[in-house]
């Protein structure tokens, strides 16, 4: 998918977290990171996004992420809805399936 | 306990805000807050069962103001719900940063919304921003600017229009420094809009070649670092507002780019602008702060007879329609575009 808008997924609220993705001129993914876990699972969660945008095919992005200790689940389902919204797509099929 | 799952958020713009602010006012005036005039969006929150106002937070363009919750959602976590929504209304407008003035001993709060503090003055106020990636990358790409060594002088202008008055203080800096760095206000509410108020400056200082023409940003005079500069008719400018952005510049712009010189002219016309530059001298050299000083230097304004030439006589005679008394007042760049642009019936 492309990211051609801001497309925002997510809260501040505790145990979520508040994905903004936005169109990036280069080609490749400027990942912002905040969390309060950033010490113990800092790795874990930018696993978790860098393979749901490879996961939608979002190869240039700006991509901001405030993470309040949102389990992994959430933080896939967060990124993945951001990217539909960023990416104007309306056929949505969560999760990849097919 | 109240939870804030009780809560229904809303949020009113437009038409709908003047009867907001029935309710919103007292609400936050029983908090010994004022009502801000100038917030263009409202996010509320309303107990869901009797529809009571809960709390709120208010946006003015880029600036949340206006941050307010009842006392007894304080524990509930109803502040991030607001922040949550207050932002994401920024964002979906299109701003590429937020901002926030707070009081020094709330900063915590804000920090809590993944803000982060810019300048602070102590006992006083404090600016913060949503988006240091941006600003981080903003800063990174001035810095490909820097020179080393070199005796680098800046200027802040608006240019409503570029005036021989603006070239004059740009040529003495251009003599002084080795590297002289122009930057535009952005902020588009000038007569001249912000696209050819810049293409008049880079027309007008063409022929300096150690002059650098940068655009503007929401962090050097914006309607965030400096709301005052914006309302003219405010005699007396808010010292603290004008601080902020005397501070942004001093620790950011003036370190990355290798500033040692700010350029003003002396201003005895307009009362902003003159509380400005006093303002300006104190927090770029004088307070205490990390960054190293900035010095301010401030040239006597260039005369035409016996008044001093400024944009807004320029503006005046434009509206007078007296384009022969401009044409002593401005570069042939700048008397070209407005007997184009002006003229025609």
């Amino acid at each position: 998918m492309k990211v051609i808008q801001k497309g925002m997924a997510g809260t501040l609220e505790s145990s979520d977290v508040l994905v903004v993705v936005s169109p990036n001129d280069a080609d490749d993914i400027k990942l912002s990171l905040q969390s309060k876990v950033e010490k113990q699972y800092g790795n874990a969660i930018r696993k978790a996004i860098s393979e749901t945008l490879a996961k939608c095919g979002v190869t240039g992005a700006k991509v901001d992420v405030r993470d309040q200790g949102a389990l992994d689940c959430v933080i896939r389902a967060r990124v993945e809805a951001a990217v539909y919204r960023a990416a104007d797509e309306k056929n949505v099929k969560f999760g990849g399936q097919s | 306990m109240t939870s804030s799952d009780d809560i229904t958020l809303s949020v009113v713009k437009g038409a709908g805000l003047q009867s907001a602010l029935a309710e919103i006012r007292p609400f936050l005036a029983a908090r010994d807050l004022q009502t801000d005039e100038n917030i263009d969006t409202f996010v509320l929150a309303h107990t869901t069962a009797d529809h009571r106002l809960a709390g709120c937070a208010g946006l003015d363009q880029n600036v949340i103001k206006c941050v307010c919750t009842s006392e007894e959602f304080r524990d509930a976590g109803l502040s991030l719900k607001l922040a949550t929504e207050v932002i994401k209304c920024g964002l979906t407008a299109g701003y590429d940063d937020l901002f926030l003035y707070t009081k020094y001993s709330n900063i915590r709060l804000f920090r809590g919304w993944g803000f982060s503090t810019l300048v602070e003055i102590p006992g006083a106020v404090a600016f913060l921003h949503y988006d240091q990636a941006a600003f981080e990358h903003y800063i990174e790409a001035l810095r490909a600017f820097r020179k080393e060594g070199a005796l680098t002088g800046s200027i802040v202008l608006n240019a409503n229009p570029f005036t021989n008055g603006h070239r004059y203080l740009v040529e003495q800096a251009s003599k002084d420094c080795d590297i002289v760095h122009i930057f535009l206000v952005k902020e588009d509410v000038s007569l001249f809009s912000y696209q050819d108020r810049l293409t008049l400056v880079r027309k007008g200082v063409a022929d300096l070649k150690n002059v650098i023409v940068h655009e503007g940003s929401d962090y050097i005079i914006s309607h965030a670092t400096f709301p005052g500069y914006f309302l003219k008719d405010r005699a007396a400018v808010n010292e603290q507002a004008s601080a902020v952005d005397a501070l942004m510049f001093r620790r950011y712009i003036a370190p990355a780019l290798n500033v040692s010189v700010r350029y003003v002219g002396t201003e005895p016309l307009d009362k902003t602008t003159a509380m400005y530059n006093v303002v300006l001298r104190k927090f770029l050299s004088t307070y205490p702060c990390d960054s190293k000083p900035v010095e301010l230097k401030e040239l006597e304004r260039k005369t035409c007879g016996t008044a001093v030439i400024s944009a807004s006589r320029v503006r005046e005679l434009i509206k007078a329609g007296n384009f022969e008394a401009i044409k002593e007042l401005v570069p042939p760049s700048t008397f070209e575009f407005i007997r184009r642009t002006h003229t025609q019936s």
